[in-house]
């Protein structure tokens, strides 16, 4: 069963992760072409509308080779996680029905008008059209992260015991739910930061290549003005993320600093590097070196420079001098609303209405905690903290970075000549991996640091999971692997062609 | 009903009765357009005709040859709902 599991998680990561390598792209490169046609429509300029041609190409080539790689993930929902989609599927296929329909109107309809309709529409119906692509791709984004959002905090449904189902109670709370909101903010903002160091580093290649110069430095501007705006959006929305996750998912926020033992006015580890001998269980020191800022862990959870922000250790075992109470008496809870669960079922196949319903009352009791009732032992309800740790300082970590890279571009392209600086533009180029990377372990943060749960509290990925040959979950994970791979290879390849024949001076389109 | 005769007295009325004519006409010209706005995008197509062929050949693989590996769960509703109840019960 854990080789099912591991694999089924394996083969969701990897599609998720090279999913997500064109999103961001998307998300963030449509509302750059929008602006720059917006300077084309603004000032009539043909040089501006040859920039927003050539960014859009590549926007293009970028959506067409990402299109349908998140349609795996809605496969897997039914194949790999049967059970998950049965119990959760009314709340969960909701957002992704309605951002099925919203990218497939919206998108479709007026991407058609963007790449197409230059001579045939005037300019101000094509640059509406342009807009309207940006606001329907992050819209798309917007229903994927409400159900991401849900996953990390269920409301608005209720369990109903004859179907197996959680149903919708009110889409409002799903929708609206504070964690689907910073979720959402905080990934598209990523994007967007992705994008313009994209737009940052291949304008960067050219300046390098002496090249299409003018198009470079705008390019520049633009991407560098929108890309520090991203970033310092990011710190905000970032902020708000690590609120909820300390208030919903504080075994996450340990993880995420290799919190063992709750602190007062708690610090952030600035750099470190964790001990891989602690455990939960015995009293190693959790850093073999840290540099922390004092109390800023408190001040980011709690917004409170001396609230207690729980370790590893008072979430599992409880502390009831803090009011925390421990795993197992939730286990022992869930347990009980798993044999009330059973007793239904049982009386209502014999047809026993007044036992079903004496079990229905217990069930209703203990309920909240049914998820906790199918976890073995408490320990298990440790994330993988070092693949979480360092996953979340290598996001905040380039995340200065940016702010540092937007800021001194957008200085130096405004007070003098970045074409002469030469070590700066290979930086800026050497640069567009690390929005990917940052992208990647923020993702990272959120899924792997909410394990075991599929559903937070409430479904654990073991009950989750199908009853399928593991070996052909194996075979299709090697096969997305490759058909992912050659894919992204694709893209790259496409990519640099349609740069190199813009740096000839050649037409691309 | 718009008054949709000759006997319309008041000049908008005679406007409406006019659009109301001309409405489907107006549609069947503009679908017309949409139509063209494609065929001459994709005819003109460079670059466009190669990511068409990628996302054929994706759509192709995914379907075509790893749809079959995939398919392998429950799929009638009984038999994801047994599924389900058959987890949750521990069973």
């Amino acid at each position: 069963m854990e080789t099912l599991i591991d694999w089924s998680r394996a083969q969701f990561a990897l599609t998720a992760m090279y999913h997500f390598l064109f999103v961001p792209l998307t998300l963030g490169l449509s509302f750059l072409v929008a602006f720059m046609e917006t300077l084309y429509v603004k000032t009539g300029d043909e040089k501006y509308k040859a920039m927003t041609k050539f960014w859009m190409t590549l926007f293009g080539i970028n959506f067409a080779i990402g299109v349908a790689t998140g349609l795996i993930m809605e496969f897997e929902f039914g194949t790999n996680w049967a059970a998950y989609s049965w119990i959760v599927g009314d709340i969960f296929g909701a957002p992704l029905a309605i951002e099925g329909i919203l990218a497939f109107f919206l998108e479709a309809t007026f991407f058609a008008v963007m790449f197409f309709g230059w001579d045939r529409v005037s300019k101000k119906f094509h640059l509406l059209s342009t807009w309207l692509v940006a606001i329907g791709s992050n819209l798309s984004a917007l229903w994927i992260l409400v159900a991401n959002g849900w996953m990390q905090y269920p409301v608005g449904m209720s369990f109903n015991p004859d179907t197996a189902r959680n149903e919708m109670v009110n889409f409002w709370d799903v929708i609206l739910s504070p964690v689907a909101v910073s979720k959402f903010l905080h990934t598209v903002s990523g994007g967007y930061i992705t994008s313009s160091l994209f737009v940052l580093g291949i304008s960067a290649w050219f300046l390098l290549k002496g090249k299409e110069v003018w198009m470079a430095k705008k390019s520049i501007i633009v991407a560098s003005i929108f890309g520090l705006l991203a970033s310092l959006f990011v710190v905000a929305t970032g902020d708000e993320a690590a609120y909820q996750v300390a208030g919903k998912q504080p075994m996450k926020l340990a993880a995420m600093e290799g919190l063992y033992k709750g602190e007062d006015g708690a610090g952030i580890v600035m750099i470190g590097v964790l001990n891989h001998a602690k455990t939960a269980e015995n009293n190693e020191e959790p850093y073999l070196f840290e540099v922390t800022a004092p109390k800023m862990l408190s001040l980011l959870g709690y917004h409170d420079l001396n609230a207690f922000v729980p370790g590893i250790k008072e979430l599992i075992y409880g502390d009831e001098s803090r009011g925390i109470e421990g795993v197992a008496a939730k286990i022992e809870r869930g347990k009980k609303a798993k044999e009330a669960l059973a007793w239904y079922k049982k009386a209502k196949a014999e047809k026993n209405e007044v036992a079903a319903q004496e079990a229905l009352k217990v069930f209703r009791i203990y309920e909240k905690e049914l998820g906790y009732g199918y976890v073995e032992k408490p320990t298990n309800l440790i994330p993988p903290v070092g693949l979480v740790f360092y996953s979340f300082h290598l996001m905040v970590g380039l995340g200065i970075w940016f702010i540092a890279l937007f800021s001194v571009t957008l200085i130096v392209s405004l007070k003098s000549d970045i074409t002469n600086n030469r070590a700066f533009l290979k930086v800026a180029l050497w640069s567009i991996p690390l929005g990917y990377i940052a992208n990647e372990a923020g993702w990272v943060v959120a899924e792997v640091g909410r394990q075991p749960w599929a559903i937070q509290g409430l479904l654990p990925v073991g009950v989750a999971v199908s009853n399928i040959d593991s070996s052909m979950v194996q075979v299709t994970f090697w096969l997305f692997l490759l058909l992912f791979t050659t894919l992204l290879i694709a893209e790259i390849r496409i990519m640099t062609t349609q740069i190199s024949l813009k740096a000839k001076g050649e037409s691309h389109v | 009903m718009l008054a949709i005769n000759s006997k319309a007295t008041d000049p908008s009325d005679a406007k409406i009765s006019k659009l109301f004519y001309k409405a489907p006409y107006m549609l069947l010209k503009q679908i017309k357009e949409a139509c063209s706005l494609y065929a001459d995008g994709f005819a003109s197509m460079t670059l466009g005709r190669t990511l068409w062929k990628v996302v054929a050949i994706k759509l192709f693989v995914l379907f075509a040859l790893i749809w079959p590996f995939l398919h392998t769960g429950p799929k009638t509703v009984e038999a994801k709902e047994a599924l389900a109840v058959s987890k949750l019960l521990d069973k």
